[in-house]
């Protein structure tokens, strides 16, 4: 009796899931935002330089000093055989991230970049280029090269660009969740669920899966697209799982309180700036201010996936981190969920 | 199967009453007509009953479960058909019968036959956004047949569909009722609950003004009369007598005695006219 009785709860819950995936899945808006992380995630990847790797490529000219090229080999991508400086330059302004490296006269080297390349790697080789100047000295014996962190351990846009497509694509399902109730309302189907035997409770949770599924998905995927494929994924599960709490409270929010659409989106866009003040404040201000971004749960995944990204935040700081957005969801929903509990009515 | 008594429903929470002191029941197998003008509390009662409105003075009682606490286990006993389309435009039409069918804990019937019974089989496949206004309304009709219910809420089952779509709804509506089924049905279409009804209820700003069978109302309340047609002097003429006045009586008979009689058809009131003449309202205003 018992068993089916929990059998039949996670059915229908699942069934009001699949309508609404369903219905996601023929409506070209619900569909878009399906896909804009990952399409987002692709154009971010194009536009940063050297997003997807952090390789050091260089490129010299054919009468270069065969023992740099072999030195530098053991480092970097050499590209060899370019006729002259022209055709370094030429080969250079290309857009992929390259650096020329031509010897002079005195023993010094010169390295000619776009100025676009991945910040750090013109460190890195001049890091390498004085190692070989200083290994060429008589009696030097060859210098020892170790190569340490030089500021960024990844391009900052990268590296903050992924932590802000991640959070703010969070908002996603619960815009979905907004449009299907919009959805509902608009033709009153609200009510015709109502009339059948399945709880509310039950009616609620079925349309919340998608809003804190899909963000992991979109997490997960705009993660890799931008080369993420070794962090913590357990750890990003976690921050996304309760910043999603957030975002459901409010697409319900939005949902019962939007008569159609469009105003249901805008509902939702309002909550960006929010989300997007949270992040900026967290890169830009002063470590001594980010007191005021306290009261944000969006601050606080954001600092908790850079972490993540960095490989430096560790499950103390994770769960520290998660403990106070789900706090201040609570809070939301103190504040929201007489409004929720009213409009499903 | 239904019980209320003493309801009242103020949507502004105040003393302004959608509805006053309503008190009715419905035996099992038995179709209450709830007839009134738009506004009157029809569908404001429906919506208590089905748990839609809550519950805010009175008590109700529908197929044994108390309504000032609705027990989602009702829902598999009753069948609620809206008066306005509510089915979902993105699903197909089988797709809107299935997500609701797997809904029930109760055996329910094939979507597939109760779309037939409509005529809706050839575009079981068809999103119901496409659908015409008829279709949809056929389509949220059937919904409230698949867990073939003991008690069936039917708000203005026929209003807006041409007379052919209407006949054959009321032709399944009376399949039902004749196979046990307890009909709570709203309209303000005097030919519908005449036809349907074992019982009528009048309606009017919120306050049953009277309940009894369209039989005893006609008999109660109408003035029964016959329409002759006859000719007279070479000409045909029209007159109409009331079988209750006696000197209306003697008339009758002295046309048919003496006229030639062309036509000759009983004429009773219609529920419409009692409507009007016992509550002072039109029923269509």
């Amino acid at each position: 009796m018992e068993k089916n009785r929990t059998r039949s709860f996670f059915k229908k819950i699942l069934l009001v899931t699949a309508r609404d995936v369903k219905v996601d899945l023929r409506q070209a808006m619900a569909l878009y935002m399906l896909l804009a992380p990952f399409l987002l995630a692709l154009i971010l990847r194009a536009f940063i330089p050297a997003a997807g790797n952090t390789t050091l490529n260089t490129a010299i000219i054919k009468d270069a000093d065969t023992a740099l090229i072999l030195y530098l080999e053991q480092y970097a991508s050499v590209e060899k055989g370019l006729e002259d400086e022209d055709a370094l330059k030429s080969r250079i302004s290309k857009t992929d991230d390259i650096f020329g490296v031509i010897g002079e006269a005195d023993g010094s080297f010169r390295i000619i970049e776009q100025g676009n390349e991945t910040e750090g790697s013109r460190q890195l080789l001049e890091f390498l280029l004085a190692g070989y100047s200083s290994a060429s000295l008589p009696g030097a014996g060859g210098a020892e090269i170790k190569i340490s962190e030089l500021g960024w351990k990844v391009s900052p846009l990268r590296q903050y660009g992924a932590s802000f497509l991640v959070l703010f694509m969070s908002m996603i399902g619960g815009m979905l969740i907004a449009l299907n109730l919009i959805e509902e309302k608009m033709y009153n189907t609200i009510a015709a669920l109502n009339v059948a035997p399945i709880a509310k409770s039950h009616i609620v949770t079925g349309k919340a899966i998608p809003g804190f599924i899909l963000p992991v998905i979109h997490g997960f995927g705009t993660l890799l697209i931008l080369g993420y494929s070794s962090v913590d994924f357990a750890k990003v599960t976690v921050v996304l799982l309760s910043v999603a709490m957030i975002s459901v409270i409010i697409g319900f929010t939005a949902g019962v309180t939007s008569s159609e659409p469009i105003s249901g989106i805008a509902s939702m866009k309002s909550v960006f700036i929010p989300i997007a003040a949270s992040i900026f404040g967290a890169i830009f201000l002063n470590e001594k201010w980010h007191v005021l971004l306290f009261w944000s749960p969006y601050y606080w995944a954001f600092k908790s996936m850079d972490g993540i990204l960095l490989q430096t935040a560790g499950w103390a700081e994770i769960i520290r981190n998660t403990t106070i957005i789900l706090a201040l969801a609570c809070i939301v929903f103190i504040l929201l969920g007489k409004k929720i509990r009213r409009g499903l009515a | 199967m239904i019980n209320v008594d003493d309801l009242w429903h103020s949507y502004s929470h105040d003393k302004d009453y959608a509805l006053k002191n309503v008190s009715f029941e419905i035996s099992k197998g038995e179709a209450l007509g709830f007839l009134g003008p738009s506004g009157a509390g029809k569908s404001t009662t429906q919506g208590i009953l089905t748990g839609l409105l809550p519950l805010q003075k009175g008590k109700a009682v529908v197929g044994g479960y108390d309504i000032s606490k609705p027990a989602r286990e009702m829902f598999n006993r009753i069948g609620v058909s809206f008066e306005q389309s509510n089915v979902y435009g993105k699903l197909t039409a089988l797709e809107n019968l299935e997500f609701y069918r797997k809904l029930f804990d109760v055996p329910t019937a094939d979507p597939r036959s109760l779309l037939k019974w409509v005529g809706l089989e050839k575009v079981i496949n068809k999103r119901a956004e496409e659908f015409s206004k008829g279709m949809k309304h056929r389509l949220t009709f059937v919904r409230s047949m698949l867990n073939d219910p003991d008690i069936w809420f039917l708000d203005e089952p026929t209003t807006g569909l041409d007379p052919a779509i209407a006949g054959q709804i009321k032709d399944i509506i009376k399949e039902k009722k004749a196979g046990g089924t307890t009909i709570f049905l709203t309209t303000h279409n005097m030919y519908v609950a005449d036809e349907i009804c074992d019982r009528v209820a009048f309606i009017v700003d919120g306050e049953i003004k009277l309940i009894d069978s369209p039989r005893n109302l006609k008999i109660k309340y109408g003035e029964r009369l016959v329409d002759v047609e006859f000719i007279d002097e070479g000409s045909l003429q029209q007159a109409s007598f009331s079988l209750k006045d006696e000197k209306e009586r003697n008339a009758l008979l002295d046309v048919i005695n003496t006229k030639k009689i062309e036509t000759m058809h009983t004429r009773e009131a219609t529920l419409e006219q009692i409507f009007i003449r016992v509550t002072g309202r039109e029923l269509a205003a």
